[in-house]
């Protein structure tokens, strides 16, 4: 029995709200107060439209933003359709009459055009009255009214100009000091970079004959090796120089051959070829790899 | 320090970025330095050098100085020629100086000798009422400019009387009406 009665009261209910949609289109007004508002104030209204099937509204006839009449100004009206047949508009007036004592003010009606079977149609909001209140005492006479002040003139904001130029000049100072760390010219704190010594120390030998430039390019890289590794670095000793500094395990072979060059140029004299421009050269690029594997690590 | 070296980004990078902070600052210290100057400039507005580059809320200043020294014309030039210019502040401001100079020159004149001076009242409390309307359309929440725009209505004078349009002339001219020699006689 009870759940008959529930779907009897269903069935109704939707038909209710059938009947709704399919009905004549009825507006509802929503507003804060009606009560306190003064010259200069905003009033807002809040409307929720409802449309019969078939029925849309006319966008482009809606209110336009301006004067309603001498002391009303419509500011805003913004509309979402809420449903298929909801459509909710948000109207912000803003009052401009004066009064020496409260009184009671109206918002005349608003046009809402909607169109319904190819014919348009208006719906008009109802009428809308609030209280309105003086500023000025009603009983000061008009020779006693002070009147407020000139709006002065702003300071320009001199103070956050200058901490925003401090927090970009200390940005800079820093990102100057990362790069003077990165390329090691900070005494004492920048990263040591044995190789790139080394190659600059070569390079500056490339004036000098051959076999001076050989010499003196196979102990810069033996020094490189030394200050890189912290004792100095042997053949025997690659091994453990690669696993102490893996960064430089793709140049092993190249190693092998600096050690090879190296134990014919110190130990072996005559076993030294000729060409020692041609083995200063690739010292010097051997040295520009161990520069640069040095850098990224 | 190889952790340092891991925490830092790339030298490309750290190389933009400082050059940008650098721009930056030059920027920030141009503006700081700029700033400095004009609230000096502020301070004395009576000496501030108007131009076409004169920043807007200069020209501003040196219109109330106008305004304080008792020419209100040249403050209503100046406030007329920054009047579109800056921030919706700037012009409620503007605006609300503009009214304020149409309200003190009619308030005196309505309180001393009323309707004596109609036509003038009437037209400096309108001029005021438009400048303090836009005024609080630019900002609803001035309230010195709502306080005295209500001052304005008060003291706006009631309208004048109309002229009678109800003339019933039986003439079918104007000079019919105008006298001429009398018809008739001997």
């Amino acid at each position: 029995m009870a759940l008959m009665r529930s779907i009897a009261l269903m069935l109704c209910l939707a038909a209710g709200a059938l009947r709704a949609e399919t009905a004549a289109p009825h507006l509802e007004l929503q507003a804060s107060r009606d009560f306190g508002y003064t010259l200069g104030s905003l009033i807002e209204h809040h409307l929720r439209l409802w449309l019969p099937d078939g029925a849309e509204l006319v966008t482009p006839l809606l209110p336009s933003p301006g004067a309603v009449n001498d002391w009303l100004d419509l500011r805003t009206l913004r509309w979402k359709q809420e449903s298929a047949h909801v459509v909710r508009i948000d109207v912000t007036y803003q009052v401009f009459k004066g009064v020496r004592d409260p009184e009671t003010a109206v918002i005349p009606p608003l046009a809402i055009a909607y169109r319904v079977g190819g014919t348009n149609a208006e719906i008009h909001t109802p009428e809308w009255s609030f209280g309105l209140i003086p500023m000025i005492p009603p009983a000061t006479p008009d020779d006693k009214v002070m009147l407020r002040g000139d709006a002065h003139e702003r300071q320009f904001p001199a103070r956050s100009a200058f901490y925003r130029f401090v927090g970009f000049l200390s940005a800079a100072a820093l990102g100057a000091l990362a790069l003077a760390f990165r390329f090691g010219l900070i005494p004492g704190l920048g990263r040591r970079r044995p190789f790139a010594d080394a190659c600059r120390r070569i390079a500056r030998l490339r004036s000098a004959s051959p076999d001076v430039r050989l010499d003196a390019g196979l102990r810069a890289i033996h020094e490189a090796l030394a200050k890189t590794h912290g004792k100095p670095v042997f053949p025997a000793m690659l091994d453990a120089f690669f696993e102490a500094r893996p960064v430089f395990a793709p140049l092993r072979a190249e190693f092998e051959a600096f050690f090879d060059a190296s134990q014919r140029h110190f130990f072996e004299p005559g076993a030294e070829e000729a060409d020692n421009s041609a083995h200063c050269q690739a010292l010097e690029g051997f040295c520009r790899r161990c520069a640069r594997l040095e850098r990224s690590a | 320090m190889a952790f340092l070296k891991k925490l830092l980004p790339g030298t490309p990078v750290l190389g933009l970025a400082t050059l940008a902070f650098l721009g930056l600052a030059a920027y920030e210290g141009l503006e700081w330095s700029r700033f400095e100057r004009d609230n000096r400039a502020l301070a004395e507005p009576g000496r501030i050098t108007l131009t076409d580059d004169t920043d807007p809320e200069l020209v501003f200043a040196a219109a109330r100085a106008q305004a304080a020294r008792g020419n209100e014309q040249e403050a209503l030039r100046l406030y007329n020629t920054i009047i579109r210019e800056g921030t919706p502040e700037f012009r409620e401001r503007v605006h609300y100086n503009i009214a304020n100079l149409y309200l003190r020159e009619a308030a005196p004149l309505w309180n001393a000798v009323g309707v004596l001076e109609y036509a003038r009242v009437d037209t400096l409390v309108a001029l005021a009422k438009e400048s303090y309307r836009a005024a609080l359309r630019l900002n609803p929440d001035a309230w010195d400019a709502r306080y005295n725009l209500e001052y304005a209505h008060r003291i706006t004078p009631p309208p004048k009387e109309r002229a009678k349009s109800d003339f019933q002339g039986s003439k079918s001219s104007v000079f019919a009406t105008m006298p001429s020699l009398p018809g008739g006689g001997p």
